[in-house]
Parts: C-alpha cells; sequence; structure tokens
C-alpha cells in the first residue's frame, strides 16, 4: 500500500503508540482487501460498546481524535435506571456494558478524545450530514445504508474497531463501497404494479425494504418504481430494514439516490445478476412474519428505530395528544438529545411526556433493556421492520412482536391491545 | 498435507482443528465468558472454541464483532488461530485485533480437507497450513 508521510509518521511510533497501532491495523485490514492507500475520513461514528480498555490501548500517546467523532449508544445503564427504574443485569448475552460506573467512565475516555455525545444512530438527523463522495465510518447499518443511499456518501462494511481506528487516525483504507466500481447494484427490484403507493405506511415501505434485504444479501440493490416525492421519513424505513434481513448497505432507488438519476446509472451499464418484483403478496409475507404476537394483549410499543426525525416526533404528538398510555404498556421512544431539545422547543414533548411515554437517546430495540428482565415484555409493537427483527431474535424469542404503522402502534399503546 | 494460501495476520500456532461450514460472526457464535457457541441452531452449538484452530468459510454479521473478540480475548476465550475460506471486512478487523495467525484462500478448500480433530500446524507468515489427520 502507497501510505503518504503523515501515514508513515503514525506506522513509525513518532505520533504515538495508539496512532501506530491503529493505522497498522488500517493497514493490514486495507491490504487484504486490494486498498491501494488511505483515504481521508469526514466523520467518523462510535459505538459506546468497543471496551472502555481497547479504547485506551488504541488511543495511547492520542489527546484528540483526527475526524469529526460521534457516538452511537447501545445502552446507558446510568439514564434507564435513573429516569425510568429499569436495571437490567446482562443484555444480549453479557457483551453490553451494564455497569454503571464503567459506562460513565467509558464515556468520560471518548469525551476526553473529544468524542461528542451525540448518543443517536441517526447523525444526519441532528446537522451531521455527509455531502456526496464524503467517507462516513459509521457503526450502525442503518447509517450506512442511509448515507450510503440517500446522501451519496461512502460508508463500507465497517466495525467497532476500525471506526475507532479511524477515529485515532482520520484515515480509512480506500476499499469496498468507497471504490465506485463497488457501488453498482447487482439485483434489480421492480415494485410491483399491484403496489398503491399513495396508501403506502412507513410500515408497508419497511416489509417491502425487508424483502429487498433478503434478496439481496450482500450485494447492492437497484428499486425501480418508488414515487419521487416519497418523504424521507417514509425512505429511509423503505432502506434501513436492508442490512438486518440480508447485509445490503447500498440500495440504489432509482431517480431518487444521487448515484441513480437513470437505472443505467445505478447499474453502471452492467446487466444485473438477478431481477425481480415485489408486490402485494411480498409485502403480505413480510408482515406475516414480523407479526409473531398470538394474543392481541400489548405490553411494549417501540418507536424510533432507527431515532425519530422531528416531523415524526410531532406525529407521535398529534397522536397522544390529551391522551394517557395503558397501565400496563410501556411505549418506549427512540429520540437523540438534539431532536428532543427541538422537539420540546416545538411543545411536542409535553403531550408525549405527559401520557407517560419513555424517551431514551440509546437503542430502542435490539438492546432495549425490557427485553432482558427475568419478566419480559410478551408482545412489543413497532413500526420498524428492523426493530421487530431484532426484537424476535435479541430476545431469544422471549418477546413475540406485532408490526404495523405508528397509527396503530400508538393506538395499542392506549388501549393495551393491538386491533387488525 | 500442505496447503498454500494467503496470510491475513501473521504468527504461527498448531493444535487441535474445529471445523464449522457456517459463516462465523463473534456476535451470537461466541461466548466471552466461555469460548464456546451459544447459539442452538449452530453446527458447533456447546462446543469451544478456545484454544483451537477454528476453520471456517467466511464472516457475516454484525459490526461489533470485534468488539466481542476483545472482550473474549481479554478473558482467554479465543481460538489460538483461524484457518478462513475466504475472510470478509468484520471478521478480518476481529482477527487483527486479536493478533493471532490467520490464512484464507488456501489452494484446497479447508472445508473439505480439514476436519474436527485433526492436528493443524500453520505458518500464516508463508501462508502454509500442515494438516496431519486424526488417526
Amino acid at each position: 500500500m502507497i501510505l503518504t508521510d503523515d501515514e508513515k509518521r503514525m506506522i513509525s511510533g513518532e505520533v504515538g503508540v495508539g496512532a501506530q497501532k491503529c493505522m497498522k491495523l488500517l493497514v493490514q485490514w486495507g491490504e487484504l482487501f486490494g486498498a491501494e492507500g488511505m483515504i481521508k475520513v469526514s466523520n467518523a461514528h462510535l459505538s459506546t460498546n468497543f471496551a472502555a480498555e481497547a479504547v485506551i490501548e488504541m488511543s495511547e500517546g492520542t489527546n484528540k481524535v483526527r475526524t469529526l467523532s460521534t457516538t452511537h449508544t447501545v445502552f446507558d445503564p446510568k439514564s434507564w435506571r435513573e429516569n425510568y427504574g429499569v436495571v437490567a443485569k446482562s443484555i444480549s448475552g453479557g457483551y453490553v456494558n451494564t455497569d454503571e460506573e464503567k459506562f460513565v467512565a467509558h464515556m468520560d475516555v471518548l469525551s476526553k478524545l473529544g468524542v461528542l455525545p451525540t448518543s443517536t444512530c441517526s447523525p444526519y438527523l441532528i446537522g451531521i450530514i455527509p455531502r456526496p463522495g464524503d467517507v462516513f465510518c459509521m457503526t450502525g447499518s442503518s447509517g450506512q445504508i442511509i448515507s450510503n443511499s440517500f446522501f451519496a456518501a461512502r460508508a463500507g462494511r465497517e466495525s467497532v474497531s476500525t471506526c475507532f481506528a479511524a477515529a485515532v487516525t482520520g484515515k480509512t483504507p480506500l476499499m469496498g463501497l468507497l471504490v465506485k466500481e463497488n457501488r453498482y447494484a447487482k439485483v434489480l427490484i421492480q415494485a410491483g404494479k399491484d403496489l398503491d403507493f399513495s396508501k403506502f405506511s412507513e410500515a408497508d415501505y419497511g416489509a417491502l425494504g425487508y424483502y429487498i434485504g433478503e434478496i439481496a444479501g450482500t450485494r447492492n440493490v437497484a428499486i425501480e418504481g418508488i414515487p419521487l416525492d416519497i418523504t424521507f421519513e417514509h425512505g429511509r424505513m423503505l432502506v434501513s430494514p436492508m442490512p438486518v434481513s440480508g447485509a445490503c448497505v447500498m440500495c440504489h432507488i432509482i431517480g431518487l439516490t444521487p448515484e441513480a438519476h437513470t437505472l443505467e446509472e445505478a447499474l453502471g451499464g452492467i446487466k444485473p445478476q438477478q431481477k425481480l418484483v415485489a408486490g402485494k403478496k411480498e409485502i403480505k409475507q413480510i408482515y406475516e412474519r414480523l407479526n409473531s404476537a398470538e394474543n392481541d394483549k400489548v405490553d411494549m410499543v417501540v418507536i424510533g428505530c432507527p431515532h425519530l426525525s422531528i416531523i415524526e416526533i410531532g406525529q407521535v404528538a398529534f397522536l397522544l395528544e390529551g391522551k394517557k398510555l395503558n397501565n400496563n404498556v410501556h411505549l418506549v421512544i427512540g429520540i437523540s438529545n438534539t431532536a428532543y431539545a427541538l422537539a420540546k422547543e416545538c411543545g411536542y414533548m409535553d403531550p408525549i411526556e405527559r401520557a407517560g411515554a419513555i424517551i431514551s437517546n440509546t437503542c430502542v430495540s435490539g438492546t432495549n433493556p425490557f427485553l432482558f428482565l427475568d419478566d419480559p415484555p410478551g408482545v412489543a409493537a413497532t413500526n420498524s421492520a428492523r426493530g421487530a427483527h431484532y426484537m424476535q431474535r435479541t430476545s431469544g424469542g422471549r418477546t413475540k412482536t406485532y408490526y404495523g404503522d405508528m397509527k396503530k402502534c400508538i393506538q395499542a399503546a392506549i388501549s393495551g391491545r393491538w386491533e387488525e | 498435507m500442505k496447503l498454500k494460501g494467503r496470510k491475513v495476520s501473521p504468527g504461527k500456532a498448531e493444535g487441535e482443528a474445529i471445523v464449522t461450514k457456517i459463516p462465523f460472526s463473534f456476535l451470537g457464535e461466541l461466548d466471552p465468558a466461555t469460548g464456546k457457541v451459544p447459539s442452538p441452531s449452530h453446527d458447533l452449538f456447546g462446543k469451544s472454541l478456545k484454544g483451537k484452530i477454528f476453520v471456517c468459510p467466511t464472516g457475516k454479521g454484525s459490526s461489533i464483532g470485534p468488539g466481542i473478540a476483545y472482550i473474549a480475548k481479554k478473558q482467554g476465550n479465543i481460538p489460538k488461530a483461524f484457518i478462513v475460506g475466504n475472510v470478509e471486512p468484520v471478521l478480518a478487523a476481529a482477527i487483527l485485533l486479536l493478533g493471532i495467525p490467520a490464512v484464507d484462500q488456501l489452494d484446497k478448500d479447508p472445508l473439505e480437507v480439514i476436519e474436527t480433530g485433526d492436528y493443524v500446524k500453520i505458518d500464516a507468515d508463508q501462508g502454509v497450513v500442515e494438516v496431519i489427520k486424526k488417526a
């Protein structure tokens, strides 16, 4: 690999042992995947779940991160206990830190390095928006596919350690989805003629996306036939399930994705490996799988996977105006601190908080602490296909799910019942 | 039998092989507290990877993988080395963070020629694997 003088200085250990470790790791990693050099990183989005000890080892001798670095908080044991009295002893087989002191110390280490405590999976909603071509090293696959598909930023198949190494060095190897030739679609999905998008909810888009992700697997995908006036909120519910039902983090929505003005541009002039139509039947099949609950009693409702935009918070506020949650239901809503502050100013938070909702800036689906209590919710309802997928799995099948649009979910939180 | 491949991560190791046909993710497929495979649907369910030469086709899944690998290493519950069919970025990142020897892209499919219980010597720097079949 060809390295610049700056990169060589890092390898030599001149700028600290941590930076040396990180750059060595990135060079070894890049060489395996044919990278010819490194590229400047615009933003490193870091999981708070990469052990503090590893963070300390890899940043030894580094005072400040070398690119804009932000956090993605998987779980915050302190705020869940202090605000809502929820204490989970072990989350997801123990890999998530549930110790409060350790958590606070960990955040402190990151903060001293200049990592911004954004605590959201959706940094693009709080003003951290990549420009086309920007390199985004992101923990969190929803952020990866949204950055690639809506902003034409370049987000590759990252991991917690390589993202952290990118924060320390400001660099990442030029490989995978960072290279134009690897961004073209290999699978083409055509929206079925039987779909009436004028009546589509976010859950309908999510079910369509979930189906497409399964077909795509690790391959990039293109979708033809999505209405060009789709809202950003619906658009991200369409793409965000693709990396969980499959491992796809690049979706060209023809006419909308900046790299896909036309189908030809999305495919790079190459014939797709696979082409198929997704219509009502395919969507129905996904609804059946994401609706695993059997009795209509709902114990928990989860909204905000990924974290809500200000528009979505307004919708929740409208649905909860003057209402009280059912005594047996927890309504858990994922909102970043920044969006929360704006929503408070807008008067949106008052009806939501008065109704009795739980607001969290951590993950509300896969590592939602309720799922890991001795007596977990038997049934959780959500408007997120991604969320339903995670909750079914991380709860080890103890929590069954209902899947439908936000209106249905909020109604279930008020009545305690799921109504078809 | 000798196999020739590519270095993924440097070093030498030898030991007993354990083989899975399933693409591997540290999340959900290695319990950092025990080194065992905790997933009931996995072909190595309940078996320990600790101190073994682990043979798998490729990686998959969550970006948290290297984070779990790190925690497992601190508790001494990781394989001694990896032999991979063809490594992908998240598994590669985990192996490099562990700093244990690993090879991939061998001239023969390791899943075909190596069986659980075989004795394997790996010299990742030379990209060489020697397989001594179990008796």
